[in-house]
């Protein structure tokens, strides 16, 4: 298993990341927390500034 | 109980998961364990009162990082191993009726954000030789939840689709001066053009000219890219564009929000070199071949692994291409 993986066992929530992005990507955050039963949760937020209209 | 059997009859895995028989089952809406927690509702999978995209390791998944060792042990014929993998669920949205062809381009594009970081974080485990990133939507495809997600399985082997795609792409690959046979696949699809639904910058979206269902598109990326990871953040804008389209031109041509099956093929993440031989494309199954009329994979596509299609690829792609052009207007 990688070092990556290992990092975020159960118990390990992190702060919030500010990811790496290509050219022209929209800012991303992304927050990894750990649910009651061990199991990871990843919240991933963006600039809402971009968010436009949902059709529907 | 996650476990593996080998079938040496078609030389592949079949993963076992028994607990996936108590998952919950079209719960009413206001059940739905994948919306927000709302204050002093029920507790569902997502601790927050809203959110963007959420990506969590599945309750019920299909293959464990931690599986043990099969109680049961096979033979040296069909051998087991520990259904070892993660099975992830992406929420798309915390809009619970929303689906992916009305959301923004802005969400879309997001979301391919998000599978681009899944690929590689999860692709990084030393155990994870396929990351599949997939979309199950309908009942009519069995969908469990009608939330808007979608789901990862990270495979510890290559999966037999992929695979015999990868090993095609090679073969062609050394018979035709190293060329790229997706590639070579879209240039005769852009030459051709009668089956291509939408062209963006970077992408294309067409029926292939070998389709398995009346309506199957696929997407491809214009660039050799191996993988949804190495896409320029342009080629990740144009996606979304290029999905958004097609997916509206499905719901137009259909009069409803059509179910599909949608699966992403690019580099596996076993350490081998996929340069020049994986491309990255994304594979949509509606299983109708009328608004009314479903394409079952019956005994000759089951059985037999031979499709039998009920429309030729020009016609389909003619109306599909119709239906997403009015909505792109």
């Amino acid at each position: 298993m990688s070092d990556r993986f290992e990092d975020n066992q159960p118990g390990q929530d992190e702060a919030p990341v500010h990811g790496a992005r290509p050219l022209g990507a929209p800012e991303m955050v992304k927050e990894r927390e750990n649910k009651e039963d061990g199991r990871y949760i990843i919240f991933y937020s963006f600039g809402h500034d971009e968010e436009a209209r949902e059709d529907g | 109980m996650n476990q593996l059997r080998w079938d040496p009859t078609l030389g592949e895995w079949v993963a076992y998961a028994t607990h996936r028989q108590d998952r919950t089952f079209l719960p009413p809406a206001e059940y739905c364990p994948l919306d927000a927690t709302k204050p002093g509702g029920f507790p569902t999978e997502v601790p927050r009162e809203s959110y963007d995209i959420v990506v969590f390791e599945n309750r019920f998944p299909s293959l464990a990082p931690d599986a043990p060792e099969p109680e049961e042990e096979g033979s040296p014929l069909t051998p087991t191993a520990p259904g070892r993998g993660i099975c992830e669920v992406v929420l798309y949205s915390d809009d619970h009726y929303a689906t992916l062809a009305g959301m923004s381009e802005e969400r879309i594009r997001n979301l391919v954000e998000v599978w681009a970081d899944r690929y590689e974080e999860l692709g990084s485990v030393d155990f994870v030789d396929y990351v599949f990133i997939f979309e199950n939507k309908g009942e009519a495809i069995g969908v469990t939840l009608h939330h808007p997600h979608g789901q990862i399985y990270a495979y510890p082997f290559i999966p037999p689709r992929p695979k015999r795609e990868l090993e095609a792409a090679r073969e062609y690959r050394s018979q035709n001066e190293e060329r790229c046979l997706h590639c070579d696949l879209l240039a005769e699809e852009h030459e051709d053009g009668r089956r291509v639904v939408a062209k963006g910058e970077h992408f294309t979206a067409f029926v292939p000219f070998y389709a398995h269902f009346p309506y199957e598109a696929h997407v491809y990326a214009r660039r050799c890219a191996p993988s949804i990871a190495g896409l320029s953040g342009d080629e990740r804008w144009d996606l979304a564009r290029v999905l958004k389209r097609l997916l509206v031109g499905y719901d137009r041509l259909f009069g409803f929000s059509l179910p599909y099956m949608m699966v992403m093929h690019q580099a596996p993440t076993d350490g081998e070199d996929y340069e020049g031989v994986a491309h990255f494309h994304i594979e949509f199954y509606p299983p109708n071949r009328t608004a009314d009329k479903l394409k079952y994979l019956a005994g000759s596509e089951t059985g037999a692994g031979a499709y039998i299609v009920d429309a030729l690829p020009e016609q389909t792609a003619e109306a599909l291409k119709e239906a997403a052009e009015g909505a792109h207007s």
